[in-house]
């Protein structure tokens, strides 16, 4: 219930700090967070942690497999960083032989392997049911909670026009 | 069946599905091997009926773009068959032993209880995935 009054306080502000900027442009507002682009990414971020979790389920017996995670703070902080100007390395094509980094949303993401398996079987493997119910209801909460910001968010836009 | 730009929730959705079915099929094998119990040979040289096992993989599915899960193969059980002393049976050798199938019943009723918690662990996802997909559709025609 905190997260949520938390994410809602900052979307109204950021909405305030914003709604100026925004009609002038699209993509970004001049240094300003902007905030339905920063949702955006994080309900594709917990629709892929959905994934995963899926993924650990289905291998509940799948010999010696090991259960993936993702996660959500992280992510940033995990890529590469370059050691002369300190700015974080991503993949791109600078030439016509390089292979096209894949339009799958998987790639923007890092998946890792569990780092705190509640029980390892017999088997090798370590997918827990209970772990991964809890995560699959904290992830449900989390989709739903940006999910109800975004439209909070857009319903700010629309009664500032009027609608 | 292509599912060229499918979104995450739409591979969770295909993959739960995948899950569930190698679940039910784990449990069919469970209930072959307990149906199977008392299935002996007609002579004493016939073997009995060998106790099955499901080999399950995950492996990368290039349509689906994610991890499937599957029964790879289903084999036999190698392990030696429980001897029961039966004179009067007609598969009975010359000691009166009878080959009875090498099969456990409380191994197989673990095994399908526990095929029964995957499937509906795999169930529930399924059920959560569509709860999200019909909440962002509904916050579309807002």
């Amino acid at each position: 219930m905190y997260k949520i009054l938390q994410l809602l306080f900052f979307t109204i502000i950021t909405t305030y700090c914003s709604l100026s900027f925004a009609y002038s442009s699209q993509e970004k507002t001049n240094g300003k967070i902007n905030t339905n682009e920063l949702l955006k990414s994080y309900l594709e971020l917990s629709a892929l942690k959905h994934k995963v979790i899926s993924e650990n389920i289905a291998n509940v017996n799948t010999p010696s497999y090991k259960a993936n995670d993702i996660d959500i703070t992280n992510q940033y902080k995990n890529l590469p960083t370059n050691n002369k100007s300190g700015r974080k390395a991503r993949l791109s094509c600078t030439s016509s032989k390089h292979l096209l980094p894949s339009k799958d949303e998987n790639r923007k993401f890092l998946i890792h392997k569990l780092q705190n398996p509640y029980e390892t079987k017999n088997n090798g493997n370590n997918v827990s049911l209970t772990q991964q119910n809890i995560k699959l209801s904290q992830n449900r909460n989390d989709y739903n909670t940006a999910l109800k910001v975004y439209n909070t968010s857009n319903s700010l836009f629309l009664s500032v026009i009027g609608k | 069946m292509h599912h060229a730009f499918a979104d995450s929730l739409q591979q969770s959705a295909e993959i739960a599905s995948y899950g569930s079915r190698m679940q039910s099929e784990r449990l069919k094998i469970a209930a072959e091997n307990m149906a199977n119990e008392n299935s002996t040979g007609s002579t004493p040289n016939e073997d009995p009926y060998r106790r099955k096992i499901a080999f399950v993989e995950n492996k990368y599915d290039r349509n689906a773009r994610s991890n499937l899960v599957r029964v790879k193969k289903v084999t036999t059980d190698n392990s030696e068959f429980i001897m029961k002393y039966e004179p009067h049976h007609p598969a009975a050798n010359a000691e009166g032993l009878v080959k009875y199938p090498n099969i456990t019943r409380e191994i197989e009723r673990a095994d399908a209880a526990e095929a029964q918690r995957g499937y509906e662990a795999n169930l529930s996802i399924i059920e959560v995935t569509n709860t999200l997909m019909n909440k962002t559709i509904e916050s579309m025609g807002k």
